[in-house]
Parts: C-alpha cells; sequence; structure tokens
C-alpha cells in the first residue's frame, strides 16, 4: 500500500481551496505551529505508545483486556468497543490491515477514513457479521466471535446500503424488527409509536414502505435501528441521502441518545457536520487506523483562518502593518496562519481594535476536515 | 423548526440485566421470519390471481382426465375406473406443484440480500436456523396452498368409486412431504448461489433429477447392467389329472437374461412419483399391476418389483430347483404376491429426510454469522 502518511506535515497546514498565491512566509508559521504540536512522529513507529497513536486518549484508561472493566485506580471512562491488530482479507484484497481502536462509553465517535479505507468492514466486525482473520474484538465486554448473540443483544446497526421491507407499514417494520429483537408484542408497538415520533414520520404509520423517499427510508432505518434501545449504536453513513433539515434532526437525535447514554460510533464523509455531533474522530486508511483525534484537539490544532472585512483595502493595510503573511481569496477574504484559539482571539481583538470592519471570522473548513486533509492519504 | 426531543427514554436501560446466550432454535425466532415472509408475500396482489389460475387451470385438466377416460372406457377393462381416474389427477397434481414448488424458495434467500434486508435479520436477535426454519415454513406453506386449492379436484375421484379415503390421505401426506423436501433443496440454493437465476435453475435441474433423471439413470443402468445368467431352468413335466397343477419337475441348465433392476431401485425410491404411487398403495393389496391403467398401482407395483428381483414365473413358482414341486397355496402365494421387496416407500421417504436435512444443515451453515470465509461475490451489507 503505498500511502505515506506524512506525518511531519501533521500540523502543516496546506493552503485550502480558494487562495491565489501561497503565504509566501509560510513556512515560519509552519516551523512554531509543528512546534507546539510536538507530536509528529514518523510512521513506521505506529502503533506506539508515547504518541497519538489511535488507542490513546490524553489521559489513558487501562482497561482489563477483553473486557471494558477500568483497572481499579484508573478513572471513570469505560471502553464500549475495544480492537487490537484487526486483519482480515477477502481473497488477496486486504480490507483491514491492522486497525486497534477504542470507543468510549457515551461518546460520539467518528470512524472518517477514504472510499475503500475499510470502514465498512471494520463495522461488519464490530456489528459480529464478520469474523476477522486474526486480532481481537470486545463490544461491550463480549468478544464477537464467540458470544455473538450476546453482542447482537447489546448493539444496533444501520447499514450503509439496507433494505426495507417495502410491503410493510412504517410502523409493522418496527414492530417485526422488535419481534426480530424477541420483544413483547406490547413493548414493540410501545416503542415503534415513540420512535416514529422521534422520527417524524408518524404519518406514514400505516402506509407501506415503499411509498417513502430515499432520506424517510434513512430515517426508518435509523428508528429501526433503535428499536431494542442498544448500548451501543454503529451507523455507516446514516447521513446519506438525507436533506439538510433532517441531518440536523439526526444531529440532534445522536446527541440526544448520547446524553442518555447510548455510544454511537458512526462513519461518515461529510466532515463539516461531524464536527458539531461527534465527540472523538478515529482515522482509518489502506484498512489501518492512522490517527485518532478528539475534536476538541482538532480545534486545537486548526492554524488557517479565514477572515473578510467590508472593505478589502483597510484589512491588507493592517495585515501588513503587523507582518503577517496571508493569502488572498477571490471573495476578498484572506487567510492567515494562526496557531491554536488563544492566538486566534487575540488576533481579531487586535484587528477589531485596530478599526479593521471585520465581518467574518471563522476558522477554514472544519476542524476534522482540516486533520483528514493533513493525513496527506490516498484513495484507494 | 424544533429539535428538542422529548423521549425520556429513548437511551439504553439504566441497569441492563446481563445478555442471555442465545438458543440453536426458537418457535419464536421460526415464527417471525415465517410472517414477515409471508406477509410480503400476500401483500403482492399477483399471489391471488396465482391461485385463481392454478385453480382453474388445474382444474380444467383434471376434469379433462376425467371427462376422457369415462368416455373412452367403453372396453372391458379389469382396473375400475375410480383409481385410474384418481391416479392420473393426482399426477398431473404432483407434476403441476414440482413445477411452481421452486420458485416459491429458490429466491427467498439471495433475493434478500440482494435487497439488503436479509443482514438486518442475521444482525437481529434470530439465530440462523430461526431464519432457515422460518423461511422453509413460509415457502412449504405456499406450497400447501397451491395444494390445498387443488383438493377438491382429488376427492372428485371418490365419486367414481373404487378409492378408499385413506389413498387419498396418504397421497397428501406424501405430496406434502415431497413438496416440503424440494422447498428445502431450493431454500438451499438460494442461500448457495448470488444470482437468483442460478439459483432457480439449479432448484428446478434438481427437480428434474430426483423426478425423471432418476427414471433414465436406471432404464440406462439396467440395460449396461444387462447380464446372461446362467440359471436353472425349471420346467413342469408331469401335470396332475385332477387338479391341472404340476406335479413333477425338469430341471435343466439354461441361461437368462437378467436385467438387473434389484440393483438400481434405491434410484427410484425418492422419485416423488415413486413415492406417492408407493404410499397410496398403503394398506392394498399390490397385485400384478404392470399392466393397470391405473398409474399409481402400475409404478408402485414396477417399482417393488424391481426392488425384489424379477418375479416369479409360473413355472418357477411351482417348481422347485430339486425338481419337486411346491404346494400349490405356496404357488399361488409366491407368484400372485410380486411383492417380495416390500413397500418402497419407506426408503423413499428417509432418502428424501436426509436430502431435505442436508439441505437444512447447508442453509444454516450459509447464515451462520459471524462469517469467517464469504462466498465469491457475497457481499454482507
Amino acid at each position: 500500500m503505498s500511502n505515506e502518511l506524512d506525518a511531519s506535515s501533521r500540523f502543516a497546514p496546506e493552503p485550502q481551496g480558494g487562495s491565489e498565491s501561497t503565504p509566501p512566509a509560510a513556512e515560519s508559521v509552519t516551523d512554531s505551529a509543528t512546534a507546539t504540536g510536538a507530536n509528529a512522529v514518523p510512521e513506521t513507529s505506529l502503533p506506539d505508545a508515547d504518541h497519538k497513536a489511535a488507542t490513546d486518549q490524553p489521559d489513558p484508561v487501562d482497561v482489563i483486556p477483553g473486557t471494558n472493566a477500568p483497572v481499579s485506580g484508573s478513572i471513570e471512562r469505560r471502553a464500549v468497543i475495544t480492537t487490537k491488530d484487526l486483519v482480515r482479507s477477502f481473497g488477496s484484497f486486504v480490507a483491514v490491515n491492522g486497525a486497534t481502536l477504542n470507543v468510549w462509553e457515551g461518546s460520539v465517535t467518528a470512524l472518517i477514513g477514504p472510499n475503500g479505507s475499510g470502514k465498512t468492514t471494520i463495522m461488519l466486525m464490530l456489528a459480529g457479521l464478520l469474523s476477522p482473520d486474526s486480532g481481537s474484538i470486545s463490544v461491550c465486554g463480549y468478544d464477537p466471535a464467540t458470544q455473538n448473540y450476546e453482542v447482537r443483544s447489546q448493539i444496533g446497526w444501520m447499514p450503509d446500503q439496507f433494505g426495507m421491507w417495502d410491503s410493510l407499514t412504517a410502523l409493522e417494520a418496527l414492530t417485526m424488527t422488535g419481534a426480530t429483537y424477541r420483544m413483547s408484542a406490547k413493548d414493540s408497538l410501545a416503542r415503534a409509536h415513540e420512535l416514529l415520533e422521534l422520527v417524524h414520520l408518524t404519518e406514514f404509520e400505516k402506509q407501506p414502505a415503499h411509498v417513502l423517499s430515499r432520506g424517510q427510508k434513512q430515517r426508518l432505518g435509523l428508528a429501526r435501528a433503535l428499536m431494542h434501545k442498544p448500548r451501543l449504536l454503529i451507523l455507516d453513513e446514516p447521513a446519506n441521502g438525507l436533506d439538510p433539515r433532517s441531518r440536523i434532526e439526526l444531529r440532534a437525535i445522536i446527541r440526544e441518545l448520547a446524553a442518555q447514554g447510548t455510544t454511537i460510533l458512526i462513519s461518515s464523509h461529510v466532515l463539516a457536520e461531524l464536527d458539531e455531533m461527534v465527540d472523538d474522530a478515529i482515522f482509518i486508511s489502506g484498512g489501518r487506523t492512522v490517527a485518532r483525534e478528539t475534536v476538541d484537539e482538532a480545534r486545537a490544532a486548526r492554524t488557517t483562518w479565514q477572515m473578510r472585512a467590508l472593505e478589502r483595502q483597510p484589512l491588507i493595510a493592517w495585515l501588513d502593518q503587523v507582518h503577517v503573511p496571508f493569502a488572498q481569496n477571490t471573495d476578498g477574504s484572506v487567510l492567515v496562519n494562526i496557531a491554536g484559539e488563544p492566538n486566534a482571539s487575540r488576533f481579531l481583538t487586535d484587528a477589531v481594535a485596530a478599526g479593521v470592519p471585520v465581518v467574518e471570522f471563522r476558522p477554514q473548513g472544519g476542524a476534522l476536515e482540516s486533520t483528514y486533509l493533513s493525513l496527506n492519504e490516498e484513495r484507494r | 423548526m424544533a429539535t428538542h426531543i422529548t423521549a425520556e427514554t429513548l437511551g439504553p436501560d439504566a441497569n441492563p440485566q446481563p445478555a442471555p446466550h442465545g438458543k440453536f432454535v426458537t418457535w419464536h425466532g421460526v415464527k417471525t421470519v415465517a410472517r414477515l415472509e409471508l406477509i410480503q408475500r400476500l401483500r403482492s396482489s399477483r399471489w391471488k390471481i396465482a391461485l385463481v389460475l392454478w385453480f382453474l387451470g388445474v382444474g380444467a385438466i383434471c376434469l379433462l382426465i376425467s371427462g376422457a377416460l369415462t368416455t373412452s372406457y367403453g372396453y372391458v377393462s379389469t382396473t375400475p375406473l375410480g383409481p385410474v381416474m384418481f391416479g392420473m389427477n393426482v399426477y398431473f397434481i404432483l407434476f403441476m406443484g414440482l413445477l411452481i414448488t421452486p420458485t416459491l424458495a429458490s429466491t427467498s434467500i439471495n433475493g434478500d440480500r440482494n435487497q439488503g434486508t436479509l443482514a438486518i435479520l442475521q444482525a437481529s436477535l434470530l439465530s440462523p436456523m430461526d431464519i432457515t426454519l422460518g423461511k422453509l415454513l413460509a415457502s412449504w406453506t405456499s406450497a400447501m396452498a397451491f395444494l390445498v386449492v387443488s383438493i377438491p379436484f382429488i376427492i372428485w375421484s371418490l365419486a367414481a368409486g373404487g378409492v378408499s379415503l385413506a389413498s387419498i390421505l396418504w397421497v397428501l401426506l406424501s405430496m406434502s412431504f415431497v413438496l416440503l423436501v424440494v422447498c428445502a433443496v431450493s431454500l438451499y440454493m438460494s442461500a448457495r448461489m448470488t444470482k437468483t437465476s442460478a439459483s432457480t435453475v439449479m432448484s428446478y435441474l434438481y427437480v428434474a433429477f430426483i423426478s425423471g433423471i432418476t427414471v433414465l439413470l436406471v432404464g440406462l443402468g439396467a440395460a449396461v447392467l444387462y447380464e446372461d445368467n446362467q440359471v436353472l431352468e425349471m420346467s413342469p413335466s408331469q401335470y396332475s389329472e385332477t387338479t391341472g397343477d404340476p406335479i413333477a419337475c425338469t430341471v435343466q441348465d439354461s441361461y437368462r437374461s437378467d436385467s438387473n433392476l434389484d440393483k438400481l431401485w434405491w434410484l427410484l425410491a425418492p422419485n416423488p412419483f415413486v413415492i406417492v404411487a408407493d404410499s397410496s398403495m398403503i394398506g392394498q393389496h399390490v397385485t400384478d399391476g404392470f399392466s393397470s391403467e391405473d398409474p399409481l398401482m402400475a409404478v408402485s407395483s414396477a417399482v417393488r418389483v424391481a426392488r425384489s428381483g424379477d418375479n416369479l414365473s409360473y413355472n418357477e413358482a411351482w417348481c422347485r430347483e430339486d425338481g419337486t414341486t411346491r404346494s400349490a397355496e405356496e404357488a399361488n402365494r409366491l407368484m400372485s404376491n410380486p411383492e417380495l421387496g416390500g413397500p418402497v416407500w419407506p426408503w423413499g421417504i428417509a432418502l428424501n429426510i436426509l436430502i431435505g436435512g442436508a439441505a437444512v444443515y447447508g442453509t444454516y451453515r450459509r447464515l451462520n454469522v459471524p462469517y469467517k470465509q464469504l462466498a465469491k461475490g457475497v457481499r454482507i451489507a
């Protein structure tokens, strides 16, 4: 696999789309950025204990292998999912080549990677449908290879391409799902009504599923995954095909679920909205977990900020005055490199104090997007 | 747009019970899958049309058969009309049943897989055996629907007389069983093949094999195994003046051709037509019915005789190999009782149970999660 993780450029921002010229003195800013994020390590030392490998957390919690019970004395967070060195191939094609990750209880974790990076395969293994060639998995304390039923009882899974029983009504689809999860008919019905209300499909209660649009079927699929109140939700691209309003609702549902104790693992391509939904991100490429970062860290690591003023001239004049290199966009905004949010805040205060009519000051690109692009990974 | 979610019970239970270990198969699971399948089938309106067409079509042919037999039965015949009509109708219905049953199960699993609904079931708390047996139950129930609709035409023959209620019962039971095994094999094909067209073709090939090719194989096999044996030929030399029965025999060396069918009869045993025919003879005396127009009788006796080897001719019945003769009762018993081989249907049932059981097990293996090996072209989800 020729996907080199160019670790030295981990925190080096590349000029993001729209800039006409590279900042001339970008190198100096880059150096300071790499100095602050002193975690750039050569790729070959993955996985190592003392760098930001995918298994690490800022405060590592030791768990007893094979369970999610913390070793006594360590802190609260328990791992709902623990995998180590997962490998899975299909014939000669190696889909997953060493995935090691933890997912913490009550968190919303994103699984991010290019197409073909093995995200779906990993999720299939976590859901207990596929067994790895080697490596260990623990889901909610159970091993999917030997305790498959137990694993399935704890998780709700929404695949990327799922089917819906088109001739069943929305309500029947949910009650049927309840029956497959061995819920009583009464519980099933009550829960189905509750979930239909949650995903705003109550008016389709008695309508066959084939009249639903793509987005509505997606929402019904989410409801289906929630039927048996799973401890862990595995969602493979749940926002696929959803209109903007549904995406926002999905975000709200997910945050609410997490607040009530459900652990959620989402894979998605739409990084911008993941920023607002997830706490942690695991980056997958070429079947390996290549990096992991919390959103807070990603936000802190962002270094490119976009700035726009009512009139371009005062802004440019001020930037020249304070000797800050910048790149100009076609729409009149500029891009500057600033290390860290405290510095950015100070920068903005200074600009406003200097009389620059600032109307927009925001990070360029989403936090996760910046990290993802800086990983420099190749699509398969 | 309010995005405030009000469901308090959205998340997992606060104090969950430890997860139970799954059972191999449960009635609840089987029932759920069967219900799911049948609801989906019933909701397609073509279903009702199919049953109506079946009723009309099969009914028309059966009535034609019956009519044709009644009018052409002007000849003096040893066989009563009732059983002949019964046999013809039953065989026709069995033939049609074998034609449509493969389609009822051959797309069950790979169709779901292509649609994306199979993985949903596998990820739920249903066991692979639940899914297998549930789908089998659903497809068999569908086949039974067609059979039930045909019952009037089977019972119709009662009116012509000569057919016992027990025969009808056995025939219905054996047809149901035979179709169950066809469903099981078709279901296995749908689990084995990824394309629905391939599984349907294989299911039909199985039906063709078990119904037709086996007969072909037996015929060809008999021709291949045909041999001339040196045997002792007995012929009566003296006849009693009072009874006309032989009282002495001469024995000489001779050659006799032997088609060795007794080595091949087992190929015919699982044949659905043989099973139905033979089981209809339960409780009845199978006479030497080779020339009978009753197809059930003819087939049954043919297979039983094949099993036992050539039946005894008059000479062989009367004369022993040492030249003496047998008593009249003994000779009559040996001659008029060609079923020395005994009923064939138990063997047929046993073989079919083996085939069906293997098919069910094979399907279970293909649905078992987690998958270690994925067949080529199979995508779980």
